[in-house]
């Protein structure tokens, strides 16, 4: 009796694990490294995965996409409006953001360094004014601020008289999305309404 | 003739399959990526699955093994149960022996399993995962954009749960430690008469 009874118990312990992973392997018998790297995870692994954003943008140097940065390829910010304070040097700029995904999304903190294209004149900075939430597939405004350097405004006043957007270089770009912190060294082009930045 | 129970092995016994269904739905340790988290890594020998963003990512072979593990506990805990309604038969200590090691192994295992892999994620990927407390992880430059530098807030721990398996564990061990008491306390079966 004892002795079939540690039979049965060994039995027990080995089915117990056996039979799970055995129903795994005869199900993937066709392509066994399924069991393994299944394809979500695979489509991760090679970075084309419509779970994670897109974070390798623009950095060449090469992008244009009108004033809308993608913040860490979290969020798509749309220009709104924009206001210069010309006694100040100072604008403000309020876009909407989308959230698109499924989790609430918090920006914490935006900012870069920007200069004019054609001539990499420095012309000032931008951040953003207040911390915000977006929850998952809502759009919330956001709303940045900088002042601009009189080198630059000077400039874009002798050299931008009729135009309607003058081309600008965003550089040391940092975004604070939920606690993660994405700098980039490259630069975004981007092209703004001149009623921006005079 | 009164009959005996091991009061501490049905207390594991009922604890082990209370630790399973507990198990199932929250996690011995958790590793959350971000405040609020946007990706969440959720452990336990029954259940071990990877949010991101609110999609839940689980591996076949990974998948099996929490249903083996579930399984042996369960096995585990009902064994255990039936052995503290009959601690005093000839076969009582065969079913002790099997059941009390069950939570036991699943807590070392465990341990010994989350350490590897924070190990091996720090040895191959370069990632160093902190296994108790909150960090700012640096992910490898082969794993970012091209010029970009990314900085991820990350938080791990042990949930409740895990403490709560280290207490079933140690009842389980009690449960055979007080079986050796009822062993000794219990008399022995009088001699059969002498032949004629």
């Amino acid at each position: 009796m004892v002795a079939a009874l540690s039979i049965a118990l060994a039995l027990i312990s080995i089915g117990c694990i056996l039979g799970p992973v055995g129903a795994v392997v005869i199900i993937y018998h066709d392509d066994l490294t399924q069991l393994v790297i299944t394809p979500e995870i695979r489509d991760i692994m090679n970075g084309n995965s419509s779970i994670l954003p897109d974070m390798g943008q623009s950095n060449d140097g090469n992008s244009n996409n009108n004033g809308n940065s993608e913040l860490g390829g979290l969020m798509a910010p749309v220009f709104v409006s924009a206001q210069f304070d010309d006694t100040t040097n100072t604008f403000t700029g309020v876009f909407n953001i989308t959230n698109s995904l499924s989790e609430d999304l918090t920006l914490n903190s935006f900012s870069t360094d920007v200069s004019i294209t054609q001539t990499d004149i420095p012309a000032g900075n931008v951040m953003l004014s207040s911390p915000v939430t977006v929850h998952a597939g809502e759009t919330t405004q956001l709303t940045v601020t900088g002042q601009w350097s009189q080198t630059a405004l000077d400039y874009i006043t002798n050299n931008y008289g009729g135009a309607s957007s003058v081309d600008l270089s965003l550089t040391n770009i940092s975004i604070n999305v939920n606690g993660i912190v994405i700098q980039t060294a490259g630069s975004v082009q981007i092209s703004v309404p001149t009623n921006v930045v005079s | 003739m009164q009959s005996k129970i091991n009061i501490i092995a049905l207390v594991a016994g009922v604890s082990t399959l209370l630790l399973i269904v507990i198990s199932l739905f929250v996690p011995w340790w958790q590793f959350s990526v971000g405040n609020p988290a946007i990706a969440k890594v959720n452990v336990s020998p029954v259940n071990l699955n990877l949010n991101i963003l609110g999609n839940t990512l689980s591996d076949p072979i990974v998948y099996a093994l929490n249903i083996g593990s579930a399984l042996t506990l369960a096995a585990g805990g009902i064994i255990m149960l039936i052995y503290s309604v009959k601690p005093d038969k000839s076969y009582s200590k065969k079913l002790l022996g099997f059941a009390y090691k069950k939570p036991l192994y699943a807590v070392i295992l465990f341990v010994i399993g989350l350490f590897s892999l924070t190990f091996l994620a720090d040895r191959f990927s370069g990632i160093s995962v902190p296994l108790m407390g909150s960090s700012a992880m640096s992910l490898p430059q082969g794993m970012m954009p091209e010029g970009a530098n990314i900085s991820v807030g990350v938080t791990a721990g042990f949930v409740w749960p895990f403490y709560f398996a280290i207490v079933v564990a140690g009842l389980c061990v009690a449960a055979r430690v007080y079986h050796r008491k009822i062993s000794v306390s219990t008399p022995l079966p009088p001699p059969p008469p002498a032949p004629q």
